[in-house]
């Protein structure tokens, strides 16, 4: 055994901690977060050295010692409301743990299961942990191992077969009432069944002065031919380190539209996997981040093309103020099966600040012949050109920088065609970029 | 056509004009006046500076006057529009119909021509109009140029072809109603109906209290909008002014002739 000194992360009172999620999980899940400490203990955190952190560094976050939140309440509801719809279906997790005060969860349309993770794996061991061991075998993502070894709970949410949800579903983490340097650990497994149709946002967000840390899993299954539009919005405090691995398995010609929103935290990293493992699969994986000060957001995407006749397309968008930084890293690899695959791949960024700065890769690993796979990069300013049009409009200049940069964010945002979450993500971002007066 | 002498008001004078980009002199020594009620062809081989003059009439930043003057007068106001801001030059009612349209992802046409509008309503002092009445003003002149409805709520230019984005350059002239209107080529890569439409737009468009310049390459427009002078413009000056049958003899034997 590996003495205290030796552990790659330092947490106070791991070893009650650890014992009280021992004595919560059953058997499977006990052996399975064991697995999961004790392969993050074998990698430990990531470091720049490796290729896929190359640009990213949480050498600061593996020197602190982090607490574990022991509060699970929620005093800023007002606050939270004003970002919530009574007319969604609202699933608010506090620290990890389910808050039923602000959850509207008791009576859900038929088809539709949410519960909190740990009465699933009490409850539907087989069904979880079917997912979770599949997806999970040799990842080697350190941070999602130790995830897997500490969350506290989660959420666990259920499409049955052929259901179709017309609300949409908001699972909302909070991180609130926590002491400096806490490391929080939100968790969501999701099944989307055999042609069944769901929307879901799940929003990060914090309220507290203090800085920590949220290291965020979700896994989720969509079943053959289902249609799912997925968003994942990152709004912690700022001082915040949010990281995130979300992987997606999609079946035979499912339809899949994801997408990633950052625009708080003082540093994100978000992994989205997405596996093709079914034939005529379609995927559209968007994303947008509004950075600035020195924000940082690092966006690692990997489509994983399993099988034919799949189709793709991503387009990332940044606007950098400041000295921000944004990294992008978009991985398709087309496995010698999946033939006739379709991908396209577009990042491109508006740089308002002097300092700001971008680092982005595409990579295509294709080993199979008969495909169709484009891919492409900008980095940009407001031209000239595009300014002295709308001046020649009657248009003042600083009026014409506020509406190309508006025109930029909207670009991208119109793409979501689910009403509820766009104008969640606009409501976000009003106070970066408040509505322009014309 | 024109009425007596003293009844012209005097809307654009460009005396002497000297300008360039990047310090490169494009315009040497340019005269040119333009009268209310006008309309005038400016024709010219490739490089000789046309537009050029077109772009410093309306402001655009990379372009540095050197030397004369380009005196404007409205409404009995007489401006220098060198120095000026291209958006004030705009409110003045100096508008450009771009050679190339810029595409403005993820602002709608509708909101954009209307911040165009209430600008210059605001700047006369009048009332903003609302989204409602500006929405029934911008569909009828969209009917003036023949143009489907979609436009309203699509993003400016985005996917528009050629003629599109040509027509609607029309279409924004016609919205704000300017008093000096400087057509940019815009009949190069229109279609013979496009450029049907075009040229009957404008003509509706042309008043004795506004003066039309057009940029051109081609006498085909000017068989569509009958100009009251053509002029040759020639390595940065205007070489000759005569009535419009000097276009047809530049159709006819080029520029050569007039160089030499």
């Amino acid at each position: 055994m590996m003495t205290e000194e030796q552990l790659p992360i330092k947490v106070e009172g791991l070893e009650v901690y650890q014992t009280k999620l021992r004595n919560n999980s059953p058997q499977w899940l006990k052996a399975w977060r064991q697995k999961g400490w004790d392969k993050f203990v074998e990698l430990g955190f990531p470091m720049m050295k490796e290729e896929e952190w190359k640009y990213t560094s949480l050498a600061d976050l593996a020197a602190k010692p982090f607490l574990i939140p022991t509060h699970h309440t929620l005093t800023e509801e007002s606050q939270l409301k004003a970002y919530m719809d009574q007319a969604d279906i609202n699933v608010v997790l506090v620290n990890g743990v389910l808050w039923g005060e602000l959850s509207n969860i008791k009576h859900l349309p038929e088809g539709l299961t949410i519960k909190s993770f740990l009465d699933a794996a009490v409850h539907s061991p087989t069904e979880v942990n079917d997912t979770v061991s599949k997806l999970t075998a040799n990842d080697p993502r350190s941070l999602l191992h130790l995830n897997q070894a500490l969350f506290l709970d989660g959420v666990f949410v259920k499409v049955e077969n052929n259901a179709v949800i017309e609300p949409l579903v908001h699972i909302i983490h909070v991180t609130s009432h926590i002491e400096q340097d806490t490391a929080v650990f939100p968790r969501s497994l999701i099944h989307v069944g055999r042609g069944a149709k769901v929307s879901v946002l799940e929003s990060y967000i914090g309220f507290t002065p203090n800085s920590y840390w949220s290291n965020a899993v979700v896994d989720m299954r969509v079943g053959e031919n289902a249609f799912v539009q997925y968003c994942k919005a990152e709004g912690e405090a700022s001082h915040t380190t949010h990281t995130a691995t979300t992987r997606i398995w999609q079946e035979r010609a499912s339809q899949l539209e994801v997408f990633t929103f950052a625009h708080k935290a003082k540093l994100v990293r978000n992994n989205l996997t997405i596996l093709l493992k079914g034939e005529g699969a379609n995927t559209i994986m968007n994303g947008f981040y509004a950075i600035d000060g020195t924000q940082h957001v690092d966006n690692h995407t990997l489509l994983d093309i399993q099988q034919p006749n799949c189709t793709s397309y991503q387009l990332y968008k940044g606007i950098l103020n400041d000295a921000a930084h944004a990294v992008f890293n978009g991985k398709i690899y087309v496995h010698p099966l999946a033939q006739k695959t379709n991908g396209y791949q577009l990042n491109k960024h508006l740089v308002l600040g002097k300092d700001a700065r971008v680092d982005t890769k595409p990579e295509l690993e294709i080993f199979a012949d008969d495909v169709k796979c484009t891919h492409g990069a900008t980095i940009g300013q407001l031209s000239d050109e595009e300014i002295f049009y709308l001046q020649s409009r009657c248009i003042k200049k600083e009026l014409a920088s506020q509406l190309l940069a508006k025109g930029f964010i909207n670009d991208i945002l119109n793409t979501i065609t689910f009403d509820a979450i766009r104008l969640k993500l606009g409501k976000l971002l009003a106070k970066k970029f408040p509505e322009v007066k014309l | 056509m024109l009425g007596p002498y003293m009844e012209r008001i005097k809307m654009l004078e460009i005396k002497d004009l000297r300008a360039g980009i990047e310090g490169k002199e494009i315009l040497k020594g340019l005269n040119l006046s333009v009268n209310a009620g006008e309309v005038h062809a400016i024709m010219g081989p490739n490089g000789s500076g046309k537009s050029t003059l077109s772009k410093i009439i309306a402001g655009h930043p990379q372009y540095q006057v050197t030397g004369g003057s380009i005196d404007y007068e409205v409404n009995f106001k007489k401006l220098s529009l060198v120095g000026m801001e291209p958006d004030d030059r705009a409110k003045e009612g100096v508008f450009l119909a771009f050679q190339y349209p810029v595409e403005i992802p993820g602002v709608p046409t509708s909101v954009f021509l209307r911040a165009a509008f209430n600008a210059v309503c605001r700047h006369q002092g009048a009332e903003e109009m609302d989204p409602i009445d500006f929405d029934k003003y911008l569909r009828s002149k969209m009917a003036l140029f023949h143009m489907d409805d979609k436009y309203i709520d699509r993003p400016v230019n985005v996917d528009f072809s050629g003629g599109e984005k040509k027509r609607n350059e029309i279409l924004q002239m016609a919205v704000l109603n300017p008093r000096l209107a400087i057509l940019d080529e815009t009949d190069s890569g229109l279609d013979i109906d496009s450029m049907k439409i075009v040229a009957e737009g404008v003509n509706k468009l042309k008043s004795k209290n506004n003066a039309i310049i057009l940029i051109t390459h081609y006498q085909r427009l000017l068989n569509y909008i009958q100009p009251d002078f053509v002029h040759i413009l020639y390595d940065g000056k205007i070489i000759k002014t005569e009535g419009k049958e000097l276009a047809l003899q530049v159709e006819d034997k080029g520029y050569d002739w007039l160089i030499k």
